[in-house]
């Protein structure tokens, strides 16, 4: 298992170099000067010369790249354009709420797509699976702001169960705060999970061995359980670590509509201001942190199939 | 605020006053006046939050912002986010009156100017001191207007151009002397890069002053969460007594429109703050929220590149001015908050109501054009920073009424960002800057931005290249004179001149949209888009 997850660390050290490279480079292909934006129109010259000289923003671009990753290598993402402040402590902020926001919404997600998933493959093509399906097509079709909106207007507004929107403090606070968006992208997710379940799980049931395992008489739960569902949900786990993946900076709509302060808020606002070392920063984490959620679902993988380890 | 600056707001959200004029001429006061009141949601309710007197001490007042603050050095932000905090933090020497037209003492309990208008010498108001309990002294008052005034380190420097000398005359006496005679820097002196900063706290730690502000004013900064709240409790050692009556303030971000109006609704915040035109009638409906409509410094236009082919031709520009419908975009995208411009910049002191606007007519437009260099039309592009929906629509009416005369607008959208920095570098044609707001209550400040090519801050007439050895004649003249008359006839002449040679398209002048909840009272908006929330207090 060492030997396994370390063969997979290694792989992710060109990954890293490969992203921060491509965005460092893309970014300022874009037009578009930080000092300009921060200072406004009305700024002198001097002053923007000045401050682009402190910032260090004067010097080649070769050379800002290699101080970024040199660095970086020990903990140092650099000073924010805009905030003057460290990079790590601005990201570092935003990192816990959206880390808190997608594990509720994955919570929400996997709770409810595993039944509705098996009980749509079980009943293929009758009124529940029909219904079930055209559920989770509503709830995949449906705009995430809107959905938003609607859960606000219900549960804040109208039954005052939850607050309209913030992060709140504290645990208890948080998971009060935090209800709603995680409903809104918990259902997105469960919609995209539990159609691929469902068409997993109906192609397992065609296997032989499970016409094997009912033949031998095994009880249904058991055939469902223990030898369909580990065999369909590798496909499953891929379709939430890919999507996991794109919500840990793409879940800014929600964000906005909820005022989560997350990375992906921070990422549009650092984009629009040309904030170049928070940027590198995130591109940084962004890519850490995708790494990381597939090396776990690796590592589910391995749990749950062992052929994976042996492989 | 008088009643009557009440009723104007009241009726400036309805309709303008020269409507209202002819109105009341047509159908007589009393019969019209009553139809008006009950024509605006607001007015019944909002005639409760000019009572004053009485208020309450106490309580905690949230207000939802769109904008947050970057930073909490006066002298480092130019975003609104920072600035509108920062006015609550600190004092300056002088303050804004009542209706935003001049300044009245603050920190400086009085000044004598020198006859020639080159020496000002402030006496300083005795027994201030900072929220950490720190008295306020001569030196700090020196060493906050040095940085402010010292063009490496302050943004803001060309507002203090002619200052050749700041001293410390005794413990209770400052001088500045100017180079030549200057007539807004009492006025200028109030914006907040000439905060006063504790002198010994801010060499201590520059970097961290930033983040832990010290100021006289009247909320001291309690705790900042990027993201998510700025949050400020009452300075205990505030030099006006009784003042401030709210115990805390609570400015959560909340960046989307629809958020912050259901969390007015919700009563999880007290005031909202940029309420979207079309949701305004709609909010102001309900019992327990007002919206506030109040007149701005701030106009909007089409920013024109006059240094681009055909927009060199001042025939060309004063088409596209005849040519732009701005009735209809305010009927229609501001649902009735705004007023026909009839001027190049904001309409502040020394304004002409009798300079004419551009009418919307397409026969004086087409003729122009066909006088002008390019009477076959052409092609502009015309940008739109994205994500701005009221731009947006304004662009495509702009487009459809330009098309009448032969301009083919090619909208592009492009992200502020981009869309900003090409602007500043005048790699633009038109569209790109849609307003400009300003931040002191002197006219000078834009005139010299926008109309005086030449200026210090080398901002090319704020980027529109617009060059006129008359305009830059006048804006110097008014800042040169010591008497209002000479004044009041340099600022006249500077809105002739610049309405007849039209650097920009001038569309109108539009409002501050606050919702606030019934219970807030005194709240008001400074026309330089600022707050200070000393005065508002809630009845309970």
């Amino acid at each position: 298992m060492i030997g396994f997850l370390g063969h997979r660390l290694l792989h992710t050290v060109p990954v890293i170099v490969g992203i921060t490279l491509a965005s460092f480079v893309l970014i300022h292909l874009v037009p578009g000067d930080p000092i300009r934006i921060m200072l406004g129109g009305k700024a002198t010259k001097e002053h923007v010369a000045e401050v682009s000289h402190t910032l260090k923003l004067d010097r080649p671009l070769p050379v800002q790249y290699l101080t970024f990753v040199g660095d970086a290598t020990h903990g140092d993402l650099g000073e924010s354009i805009i905030q003057r402040r460290p990079v790590s402590g601005i990201v570092s902020e935003r990192i816990g709420p959206s880390i808190f926001l997608l594990a509720y919404a994955t919570l929400i997600g996997v709770v409810l797509a595993l039944p509705l998933g098996i009980l749509s493959a079980l009943r293929q093509n009758r009124p529940l699976d029909h219904a079930i399906r055209l559920l989770t097509l509503v709830a995949f079709a449906m705009p995430s702001f809107w959905l938003a909106l609607i859960l606000i207007r219900t549960f804040s507004l109208d039954l005052g169960i939850f607050p309209v929107s913030g992060y709140g403090t504290g645990f208890v606070g948080h998971v009060r705060n935090l209800t709603l968006p995680a409903l809104t992208i918990g259902l997105f997710l469960t919609s995209m999970l539990v159609r691929s379940l469902r068409s997993s799980l109906i192609d397992v049931f065609s296997e032989e061995y499970v016409e094997a395992a009912r033949a031998r008489g095994l009880s249904e739960s058991r055939v469902v359980l223990r030898h369909s569902l580990r065999n369909a949900l590798i496909a499953t786990l891929t379709v939430l670590a890919v999507n996991l993946g794109f919500l840990i900076g793409g879940a800014v709509v929600i964000e906005k509509v909820f005022d989560i302060p997350g990375l992906g808020q921070l990422l549009v606002d650092s984009i629009f201001t040309r904030d170049f070392p928070v940027l590198q920063g995130l591109t940084l984490v962004f890519g850490l942190l995708v790494i990381a959620i597939n090396l776990l679902s690796d590592l589910a993988y391995a749990v749950i199939d062992p052929r994976v380890r042996l492989a | 605020m008088s009643n009557e600056s009440e009723f104007d707001q009241l009726i400036r959200a309805e309709m303008s006053r020269r409507e209202l004029l002819r109105r009341l001429g047509l159908g007589g006061a009393a019969l019209t006046v009553p139809g008006l009141l009950a024509a605006c949601g607001g007015s019944k309710k909002s005639a409760a939050t000019t009572t004053g007197g009485n208020a309450i001490r106490g309580g905690v007042f949230r207000m939802a912002r769109n904008e947050e603050p970057l930073s909490f050095d006066p002298l480092i932000p130019s975003d609104n986010g920072s600035i509108w905090v920062l006015y609550n933090i600190f004092d300056q020497l002088t303050t804004v009156n009542a209706d935003s037209t001049d300044v009245v003492p603050s920190l400086a309990e009085s000044w004598e100017i020198s006859p020639d208008g080159t020496i000002y010498t402030f006496k300083l108001r005795k027994g201030v001191h900072f929220s950490n309990g720190m008295a306020l002294t001569a030196d700090d008052v020196v060493f906050s207007l040095q940085r402010a005034f010292d063009p490496k380190k302050s943004g803001y420097s060309f507002l203090f151009g002619p200052v050749s000398q700041v001293k410390k005359l005794d413990a209770s006496t400052v001088q500045v002397t100017l180079k030549t005679p200057f007539a807004p820097l009492l006025q200028n002196l109030n914006v907040f890069p000439a905060s006063i900063v504790p002198a010994k706290v801010l060499q201590a730690d520059e970097k961290g002053f930033a983040q832990k502000p010290i100021g006289t004013g009247p909320f001291a900064l309690k705790a900042f969460s990027k993201g998510q709240l700025t949050h400020l409790v009452r300075n205990e050692s505030y030099w006006k007594p009784g003042k401030p009556y709210l115990d805390e303030v609570r400015i959560p971000y909340v960046t989307d429109d629809n958020t912050r109006i259901l969390k007015l609704q919700a009563g999880e915040v007290d005031a909202a703050v940029n309420i979207p035109y079309v949701q305004i009638a709609q909010l102001d409906k309900r019992n327990d929220v007002d919206v506030k409509i109040e007149e701005l410094y701030r106009f909007d236009g089409i920013w024109l590149n006059n240094a681009k082919e055909p927009l060199d031709d001042v025939r060309i520009r004063q088409a596209l001015n005849y040519a732009t419908d701005k009735e209809s975009i305010i009927k229609s995208v501001l649902f009735g908050h705004a007023e026909v411009a009839n001027h190049m910049m904001p309409k502040m002191k020394y304004w002409r109501e009798d300079v004419k606007a551009y009418e919307y007519d397409i026969a004086k437009a087409k003729e122009l054009m066909k006088q002008s260099k390019a009477p076959g039309g052409f092609k502009v592009p015309l940008v739109v920073p994205t994500g701005d929906s009221i731009i947006s629509q304004v662009a495509q009416i702009v487009k459809q009424s330009w098309a009448e005369i032969g301009v083919n607008a090619e909208i592009s959208n492009l992200d502020i960002g981009t869309a900003y920095t090409n602007f500043s570098n005048s790699n633009y044609v038109a569209g790109n800057n849609w307003y400009i707001t300003s931040d002191v209550v002197a006219p000078d400040e834009l005139a010299a931005i926008q109309f005086d090519y030449s200026a210090t801050a080398g901002t090319k007439s704020f980027f529109t290249n617009y060059k006129s050895a008359e305009a830059t004649a006048l804006v110097n003249k008014a800042a040169g004179a010591t008497d209002e008359s000479t004044r009041a006839d340099a600022f006249g002449k500077l809105q002739e001149v610049v309405m007849r040679d039209a650097p920009m398209v001038a569309l109108y002048f539009t409002p501050a949209r606050t919702g606030i909840r019934t219970n807030v009272q005194d709240f008001h908006t400074v026309k330089t888009a600022w707050w200070r929330l000393e005065n508002v207090w809630l009845k309970s």
